[in-house]
């Protein structure tokens, strides 16, 4: 079975396949001062405890967004699980054309997303990734990665909010309802939900208007853990998938096996 | 004249008025290990480097919302302009109705923009008025045109939320916010441009229209006015801002000080 680690800068999905299927998925939180142990411990737990055995782990794919705990997960795969692990980044080849100024700069994570959403979808289309940043690629008809544009996350900027504004309280984000806020909680819960709903939706349709110039129909593809806050306010979000990146390690991992090669 | 001053989470904001004439402004860091002494010396300099002296300062007014600067700008304002710093809080008069769960809760700045928004745009036009100010926070503020302040939007502002990406992520850098090329970045600085400044036009955009649906479903449409410190750069990418005003707030603060102090405002 293949393990596929998606390293994130708050998070670390970890999903298990039986072939394509997807048996089991977990979340732990990112922490570059844990050791190769540590991680070798939690990640053999995690799995014990669903019923898999780290020996029927036969390979690992990992994309990471913290290039600092890339060495310590190899390490960590050759001890406890006595492999090399497939660390997607570059020289390794995904199926998919890079049209970046400097392919090394485009995050593991989001050409993983990129290659899931095209193989299941097909293109124009456009993934939105809601993470510690939220993050909307751009994929031609014809599979290439095209870019993409970066805003500030959900979380992150409502934390920042709270830190800096010395006077606002921390608040629960739920979505109030109407925009008009006549309590500090209720415009705080307005401005973050509605606001980050009229971000994505604007970067979206400016997006699509380069990608798709016709209009002739392009996908949009949500992911992320924070998407579901945003889901029904957004109006330009076609698919919510949650599983885009821990899939898109899958599908490079199997085209991987296919040309014959190991790890890098 | 009249020393307005706005004490903002960032920067603290003066303003020498003429009677309704803005005639000087300066920006200070909102700097909460400073004394009276260093602003008071401060306040001083930058008046005398714009051609007044500490003598034509006759009042002063200040809304805040860092409280814990308040006293700090009071004594400084107090010891070398010799004039009294009024202290502006939302239960002071202002708009005509003040429609809020807990009025004393709603924030100074919110409230003199608002104000301003509505004496300066709403109220000659006869339309109700959304006032958007990029600040530390990006605050949203409507006003019908009857003068009620109807609530509002509080979201993070451009300044921190990107402040916040770059620290919490490890492989993007900070940069310069100016428009880039085109919307899909090839590279990581132009994709967080291209997110960052269309992204909050859109945060921006989305809450004016719903809003503007929620207040106005019907009727004229409201003036939407911008001000802080990157209200241009996101007006000129924007579909609803109509126009930018720089000095709302300072307008604002002196307005409600004029309603509450009209006798020190008039020998002022």
């Amino acid at each position: 079975m293949l393990l596929a680690v998606d390293v994130g800068n708050t998070f670390m999905v970890l999903g298990i396949f039986e072939g394509e299927r997807l048996r089991a998925e977990w979340t732990v939180h990112t922490d570059p001062s844990k050791t190769l142990d540590e991680y070798g411990l939690l990640f053999t737990s995690l799995l014990e405890r669903a019923g898999f055995s780290s020996r029927t782990v036969t390979a690992v794919a990992i994309s990471s967004s913290v290039p600092p705990l890339i060495p310590k997960l190899e390490w960590m795969c050759h001890k406890y699980f006595h492999l090399k692990p497939l660390v997607i980044g570059p020289g390794v080849r995904t199926g998919m054309m890079i049209r970046y100024d400097n392919p090394r700069e485009v995050g593991a994570d989001r050409i993983a997303g990129a290659v899931a959403a095209f193989e299941q979808y097909g293109g124009p289309l456009i993934v939105v990734d809601f993470g510690t940043a939220i993050i909307l690629d751009a994929i031609s008809a014809r599979g290439e990665y095209l870019g993409g544009v970066i805003a500030p996350g959900i979380d992150v900027s409502a934390d920042a909010l709270f830190q800096f504004a010395a006077k606002l309280p921390r608040i629960e984000l739920v979505n109030p309802g109407s925009a008009l806020g006549r309590n500090t909680v209720h415009a705080m819960q307005s401005g973050i939900i509605f606001g980050f709903a009229g971000l994505v939706d604007e970067l979206v349709e400016r997006m699509a208007a380069e990608l798709d110039p016709e209009g002739q129909g392009c996908k949009v593809i949500a992911t992320g853990e924070q998407a579901e806050l945003l889901l029904g306010e957004c109006k330009t979000i076609q698919h919510f998938d949650p599983h885009l990146t821990l899939t898109g390690l899958r599908i490079i991992h199997d085209r991987h096996q296919a040309h014959g090669r190991g790890g890098r | 004249m009249l020393l307005a001053i706005d004490i903002g989470n960032t920067n603290i904001t003066a303003g020498l008025f003429l009677e309704s004439e803005l005639v000087a402004m300066w920006r200070m860091a909102s700097n909460r290990l400073e004394t009276w002494d260093e602003y008071g010396l401060r306040l001083i300099q930058l008046l005398e480097r714009d051609g007044y002296t500490p003598a034509d300062v006759t009042s002063a007014a200040m809304a805040s919302v860092v409280p814990p600067l308040n006293a700090v700008l009071s004594r400084a304002v107090e010891q070398y302009l010799k004039v009294q710093l009024r202290e502006l809080t939302s239960t002071h008069r202002s708009l005509p109705a003040v429609r809020y769960d807990n009025p004393a809760a709603l924030g100074t700045d919110r409230l003199v923009n608002a104000l301003a928004g509505w004496e300066i745009y709403g109220r000659p036009q006869g339309r109700p008025v959304i006032v958007v100010d990029f600040g530390t926070a990006t605050k949203l503020e409507c006003v019908s045109a009857g003068g009620e302040y109807l609530g509002g939007c509080i979201a993070p502002g451009i300044g921190i939320a990107t402040e916040a990406l770059t620290r919490r992520t490890a492989l993007l850098q900070r940069v310069e916010l100016q428009r880039p090329r085109s919307v899909i970045g090839r590279n990581v600085v132009a994709s967080m441009q291209s997110g960052i400044l269309f992204g909050f036009v859109g945060l921006a955009d989305g809450l004016v229209r719903r809003l503007t649906r929620e207040i106005a479903p019907a009727g004229p449409q409201p003036v939407v006015v911008a001000t802080g410190g990157l209200a241009d750069l996101v007006a000129a990418e924007s579909r609803t801002i109509e126009l930018v005003d720089p000095h709302l707030t300072l307008q604002g603060i002196r307005r409600m000080y004029e309603l509450n102090w009209p006798d020190a405002a008039r020998e002022g």
